[in-house]
């Protein structure tokens, strides 16, 4: 593990911002955290930072305690803040220098990992205009950039695509991706589900100072024992047979959408799903199409804390 | 590391146009318009410039004679002999005594430049501003001294005094040399009086108009000298208003260096560059000496410039281009340690309310009590103290000095204050960032 926390917490006054969690980041992988507004995802990835205390628990990097000498971590971590952290009124390249500079880049390397870099970010052919001149979008990117420089082993990125268009959206994804198959450690948080869904390996779900569940995506869904909806569509009417819909096995409730459609909720377990269809097909009566709606993280986190992310 | 910072904090300062606008371009501007404002209202350097009086003579010499021996026949009564009117003029020629006695006084010609015009010459140089003055000496002048000299009547003297609204002081400078010669004159008319009055009980006429010359002829001179001191300190330079408002100007805008250093680390601290800073390592400490560095340049590209600027376009000549640079050197320090100061109790704030009413009041108050808006010497006594409370009283009084190429003893007192001012400021300022970066990592209060 890289990064492991340890009934870590943290209080502002009488806010408790983040109450015991415990965090297992495997080294290489792409570690989603999220959770609703003032979940305490912010305050954690600022203990990793080292841009906040600990108010107690135990916080290592590569088996180093960084609460006791936060020096270990510095060199390693790229830290890209929610906010876009940039001087405006310089240029994308004016940034990246200094930056890098603070890292202890200078000269040749750090022209090279300019350029390596703004290749990375793809906003080569920009990096001499005024940050205040660029698209939210190219913003984005430079401020991750400027994270990038140093070559870090951990990436935190804290909602990276905030407010952007999804051409560059995507860039940004696709960006992590590029990062964690060079081996980079990402930590990501998101109010966008589906950008968790699309490129976190291990999921952290946060609210109210707490890691309320973890793992990967799958057995997120596992745990939380949520549905799966499939949406049927009958060649005559059906509404008379309800009762022979429920008797199918795995099936959990059956509510007709119209005289000839129905939505059927099962289990998440992947066989349920194919169980259910051959069942069905064997009742003959003219099914027409069907579509299955999977349970994902947004379902899971609404079943585990009641409320939608964006609450 | 810090010269990292450094460079950083010059690049975004030579980024912001608006901000040099205000800096440079602003206090060369006031100080090309109040020192051509308020020209009249300053001598000249190294010397002190000669008021330039017009005097226009509305009478006539010759007829004013004759006038006067008829009143002095009627005044004698009839069966007395006539007065000798050529006797009296090479005597007592009044005329004489006010152009050359008075007016030619190698004292008062150091003060004023006197010319005789015509009311038209008088009119029309008095509207170029090229006479600050136009005396006009009334019809009767003439007799009128002669019978307040002679006779025992007094008549009244009107002399009649038109100022240029530029040239107040120096207004009030020439009515006062006037007051003077005629308040000699009237003490004379007085003496000749009492004489009169009182001598025929004890002397008869002959007596009385023997003696009379002796009572009358106090040398001119003399009163000339008894009323008007001319009195300057050897060594210092006087100042015209192009130097005055250089300095006061820059005394006052440099103080905008330290209000836009006021706003700096709240203003990194809200973009996250800070934050960005401290995960990379870098500590609050390094940050504000970067700025403190950044405002002493910025403070000598400002004063720099305003003194090149006064130089070439204003025509100040500075005689001691080092001691300029140290005057320059001890300044922006002092404005850098009161700027990392405000930055760092606006930090702390964590809202620019400070550095708003540092930059939007104080240094207007500032610029009023230290003398860049106008001259302290036509204020209230009180403000010559209150001056120094304002850095730019004591940076104002620093420079005149120094264009007075005062000692560098006299000089030292100055580099003590303003040291002083850097040194209690930033220590101060250090040590509240240094409480602020810890509560900041310790959460004591959510940064």
């Amino acid at each position: 593990m890289i990064i492991v926390a340890e009934n870590l917490k943290k209080n502002f006054g009488n806010i408790q911002a983040v109450d015991g969690i415990n965090l297992e980041i495997p080294s290489g992988q792409i570690v989603g955290l999220l959770g609703p507004n003032g979940a305490g995802k912010s305050t954690t990835i600022s203990m990793i930072s080292t841009l906040y205390k600990p108010s107690s628990g135990k916080l290592y990097f590569e088996g180093k305690d960084i609460i006791k000498e936060p020096k270990w971590i510095k060199p390693h971590l790229g830290y890209v803040p929610q906010e876009i952290a940039l001087y405006q009124s310089l240029s994308g390249y004016e940034n990246l220098k200094y930056f890098g500079g603070l890292y202890g880049l200078s000269g040749v390397e750090l022209k090279k990992r300019i350029d390596s870099v703004s290749e990375i970010i793809g906003i080569n052919d920009r990096l001499k205009d005024k940050v205040e001149h660029y698209s939210g979008g190219m913003k984005r990117r430079i401020n991750i950039g400027v994270a990038l420089l140093h070559n870090p082993k951990v990436i935190i990125m804290d909602e990276p695509t905030v407010g952007i268009d999804p051409q560059s959206r995507n860039h940004i994804l696709e960006t992590v991706k590029l990062l964690n198959a060079q081996g980079k450690t990402v930590i990501y948080t998101s109010h966008y589900m589906e950008e968790v869904e699309a490129i976190c390996q291990n999921v952290f779900i946060m609210d109210h100072g707490k890691i309320i569940a973890a793992g990967t995506q799958e057995s997120l869904i596992d745990q939380s024992d949520s549905q799966t909806a499939i949406h049927l569509k009958f060649d005559a009417p059906v509404k008379n047979r309800m009762d022979q819909f429920n008797q199918i096995k795995n099936v959990l409730a059956v509510s007709a959408v119209a005289d000839d459609e129905m939505v059927i909720l099962a289990g998440s377990n992947g066989n349920n799903q194919k169980e259910i269809i051959s069942e069905i097909m064997t009742m003959a009566i003219g099914l027409v199409s069907f579509e299955v709606t999977k349970p994902n993280l947004e379902q899971v986190f609404l079943k585990l804390t009641g409320r939608g992310l964006r609450d | 590391m810090l010269t990292k910072l450094y460079i950083k904090d010059l690049r975004v300062l030579l980024a912001d146009k608006k901000g040099l606008m205000i800096f440079i371009l602003m206090p060369i501007v006031l100080t090309a318009i109040l020192s051509f404002a308020l020209s009249g209202s300053f001598g000249d350097p190294g010397k002190m410039d000669a008021i330039s009086v017009a005097v226009v003579k509305h009478y006539d010499y010759d007829a004013e004679v004759i006038a006067f021996e008829k009143i002095a026949l009627q005044s004698m009564g009839a069966g007395q002999e006539g007065i000798d009117i050529g006797l009296i003029k090479e005597s007592l020629d009044v005329e004489s005594m006010f152009f050359d006695t008075f007016l030619g006084h190698e004292d008062l010609l150091r003060i004023m430049k006197v010319s005789v015009m015509t009311d038209a010459e008088a009119a029309k140089a008095l509207e170029a501003g090229t006479v600050a003055v136009v005396v006009t000496l009334p019809k009767g002048f003439i007799v009128d001294q002669y019978v307040n000299f002679l006779l025992p009547i007094n008549n009244p003297m009107v002399i009649n005094l038109a100022q240029h609204p530029d040239y107040d002081y120096s207004s009030q400078i020439v009515k006062s040399i006037f007051d003077s010669y005629f308040d000699t004159l009237n003490k004379r008319f007085v003496n000749k009086n009492v004489f009169l009055e009182v001598g025929p009980t004890y002397l008869d006429r002959d007596m009385i108009f023997g003696n009379l010359e002796a009572v009358m002829s106090q040398d001119i001179e003399d009163a000339i000298q008894t009323h008007v001191v001319i009195d300057t300190i050897p060594g210092k330079r006087l100042i015209n208003s192009f130097t005055y408002y250089s300095i006061a100007m820059m005394a006052m805008f440099i103080l905008y260096s330290a209000s836009y250093m006021g706003r700096e680390l709240l203003s990194e601290k809200k973009m996250l560059t800070l934050d960005r800073g401290v995960v990379a390592g870098i500590h609050y400490g390094r940050v504000l000496t970067a700025k403190f560095l950044m405002t002493v340049t910025l403070c000598y590209l400002q004063m720099g410039i305003l003194i090149l600027f006064a130089t070439f376009v204003l025509g100040v000549a500075w005689e001691n281009p080092i001691k300029i640079m140290v005057a320059i050197a001890f300044s922006a320090i002092a404005v850098s340690g009161l700027g990392i100061f405000i930055s760092a109790i606006t930090l702390t704030a964590e809202n620019y309310r400070i550095a708003n009413i540092f930059e939007n009041l104080l240094i207007h108050i500032f610029a009023l009590i230290g003398g860049s808006y106008i001259p302290l010497e036509v204020l209230p006594k009180l403000f010559m103290t209150l001056k120094y409370f304002a850095l730019n009283g004591i940076v104002l009084d620093l420079f005149i000095n120094t264009y007075q190429d005062a000692s560098w003893q006299q000089l030292g007192l100055y580099y003590l204050l303003l040291s002083a001012i850097a040194i209690v400021f930033s220590t101060i300022a250090a040590i509240i960032i240094i409480r602020k970066e810890a509560t900041s990592y310790e959460g004591t209060a959510k940064a």
